[in-house]
């Protein structure tokens, strides 16, 4: 076996231990995405049938997949070619479909009554620590869905389900994952319409600030959320290019829990801060 | 060498003076259709002028209301919008003629009424500064409430949505004996929750991006007004464009057009199916209550005209749809 035999395996290896070179990951993202994330994807779809911990697995293989690598590929896409970026996000729509079937299934079979939950019907659950889990990578697949859909009513339509999975979690443990619950309700709150002017900023700060002491700030995703969904959005340029620049000074290696996400944001920050002109209006 | 130098600097100046950045400003949210079909618009200029054209947008309101937006034109902070028929009629108040209650029932009425009025709409606008690109309809408003509303004795006694700031509208309807409460779009859902309003009349996906479809559960199926989508720009900022561009870019458009206006439709259908799933309950009126809909509409008729639109323009309009709805 020569070396272009063993790059999978050495890929692999290296990604789920969490040290893959940063630079394979931004420079080569295809690399990431055939040897690790499709041949993974893969690899459980072959199985007839899938256990609780493998679905969960899968769940998770497939919103990283969507969200950090084609969504951020066909952001990129729709600044230069809008039907190239239309394809790309389709792709990633496939994917978050997918993970909502699985995160779905798992809370189903564990809680017959979610799908009602989650519909709005007033019944209670009572979740439990282990569910955070799945309440979060469900949460974040219906949030890629309706991003990747660009505009489908049957996708926008469930936004509310993404606030009640994300409150549920931040119920049983709001400090999660290095306040990963607070970062995602920085996106959620920007995107609740009854929210408006100062009441929209000061509840969408409110998260940023739990999320940014959550994780010590070494949460990038928290910054480069609130840059775009406020900073852009109410034309603060200076605290935009303040939060972008921290996140790409920042030192990606000091949490390894953080690392791949943070890779991913760091890079969205640079390009971000490539765009500044056009964003802010003079 | 000093010769060299010097036609270099001004070769690069005329190549940087051809640019011309085209500033668009759009209420349309980030990542929704019609933000989209502005994404491709600017790419698809960009490639056929040779990259000497560039369009900026500037999304979900970032720049203010669609009133700002035409007052930034007129100013020459920025260059072009996409705007509805609020926008629209506050560059020439002859698009006022599509706010018209049930005038028109279908495609052919709006498509026969803007033919009239858009060679001399377009003329006048050019004559005020601005050039009217591209005009289509966005979308057929209904009545949204918290309980079935079938006739319009159903309205008398109902909290009714009208934007703020829309003086003429707010007047009609009060003097056809209604209670209306002026409220900001974004108010549209805390309104409903707090009960300040119960009606509303709006377009589907509105109603839906609101998610006011959990309070306000009841939509008539009657088509009781309809919104239109457009994209102007001013006559400086085009004539800066040099003139063998424009049949292209012109053709882009309608191009653009043509596929936007069959997602439109379609978005509308997608977001009545969506919020069924969701509860929301749709009433068709009967013939009967339909006639009694027409009779109030008769009635608001002679308030509207001299008000909201021009006498010359109502009798113009109501001539065209008669033709229109007879053939």
């Amino acid at each position: 076996m020569g070396f272009k035999g063993k790059l999978p395996c050495i890929l692999i290896i290296f990604f789920t231990a969490g040290c893959v070179p940063r630079r394979i990951i931004v420079d080569h993202p295809q690399l990431i995405s055939t040897y690790y994330f499709e041949n993974q994807i893969a690899s459980f779809r072959e199985k007839d049938s899938l256990t609780h911990p493998e679905r969960r697995k899968l769940l998770k293989l497939e919103v990283e997949f969507a969200y950090g690598f084609i969504l951020e590929e066909a952001d990129r896409l729709f600044a230069e070619d809008y039907q190239q970026g239309l394809e790309r996000a389709g792709d990633a729509y496939s994917l978050l479909k997918d993970a909502i079937k699985i995160g779905t299934l798992n809370l189903t079979k564990k809680y017959p009554e979610f799908e009602e939950w989650l519909s709005g019907k007033e019944n209670i659950i009572l979740f439990v620590q282990d569910d955070i889990y799945e309440l979060y990578w469900l949460a974040a697949a219906y949030g890629g869905a309706i991003r990747a859909s660009r505009g489908n009513p049957f996708e926008l339509i469930q936004l509310p389900r993404v606030g009640k999975l994300l409150k549920a979690a931040l119920r049983l443990d709001a400090d999660w994952n290095h306040g990963a619950l607070y970062s995602a309700m920085i996106s959620y709150t920007a995107t609740r319409s009854d929210l408006v002017g100062d009441a929209l900023i000061d509840s969408v700060n409110k998260y940023y600030e739990l999320a940014v002491s959550s994780s010590d700030s070494m949460d990038a995703g928290a910054f480069v959320s609130f840059a775009e969904n406020i900073d852009k959005k109410f034309q603060h340029k200076s605290e935009f290019i303040r939060k972008l620049e921290y996140v790409s000074g920042m030192n990606i290696n000091q949490d390894q829990d953080l690392r791949l996400g943070n890779i991913i944001a760091q890079e969205r920050a640079k390009w971000l801060l490539t765009k500044t002109d056009e964003y802010f209006f003079e | 060498m000093k010769r060299i130098i010097l036609i270099l600097l001004l070769v690069s100046t005329c190549l940087h003076a051809r640019k011309t950045v085209i500033k668009v400003a759009t209420l349309a949210p980030e990542g929704t259709a019609w933000h989209d079909i502005l994404i491709d618009l600017g790419q698809k200029w960009n490639q056929a002028t040779n990259g000497e054209v560039q369009v900026r947008i500037y999304p979900g309101g970032i720049l203010g209301d669609e009133r700002d937006m035409v007052r930034k034109m007129r100013i020459g902070q920025i260059h072009a919008a996409a705007l509805s028929t609020e926008g629209l009629s506050e560059l020439a108040p002859e698009f006022s003629a599509f706010f018209l209650p049930l005038a028109y029932q279908n495609f052919d009425d709006v498509n026969n009424v803007l033919a009239d009025l858009l060679p001399g709409l377009s003329k006048e606008m050019e004559n005020d500064g601005v050039k009217l690109l591209y005009v289509s309809d966005l979308s057929w408003a209904y009545w949204f409430s918290t309980e079935p509303i079938r006739v319009p004795g159903d309205l008398k006694d109902k909290k009714i949505f009208t934007w703020a700031g829309n003086y003429e509208y707010e007047k009609v309807y009060r003097k056809a004996g209604y209670t209306v409460v002026p409220l900001a779009g974004t108010e549209l859902l805390s309104g409903l929750q707090t009960g300040l309003i119960n009606t509303f009349s709006t377009v589907p996906l509105y109603a839906l991006a609101r998610q006011t479809f959990g309070i306000a559960t009841h939509m008539l199926d009657m088509k009781w007004g309809l919104l239109l989508a457009g994209v102007v720009i001013d006559v400086k900022t085009w004539n800066r464009i040099p003139k063998k561009y424009h049949a292209g870019l012109i053709q882009i458009l309608d191009e653009i057009k043509e596929r936007s206006v069959n997602v439109n439709r379609e978005s509308e259908l997608q977001a009545i199916e969506a919020m069924k799933q969701y509860g929301l309950q749709v009433h068709t009126p009967t013939p009967n209550e339909e006639q009694q809909w027409r009779k109030e509409v008769q009635r608001l008729g002679p308030i509207m005209r001299g008000n909201t639109i021009s006498e010359e323009t109502f009798d113009r309009v109501m001539n065209i749809l008669q033709v229109s709805q007879e053939e």
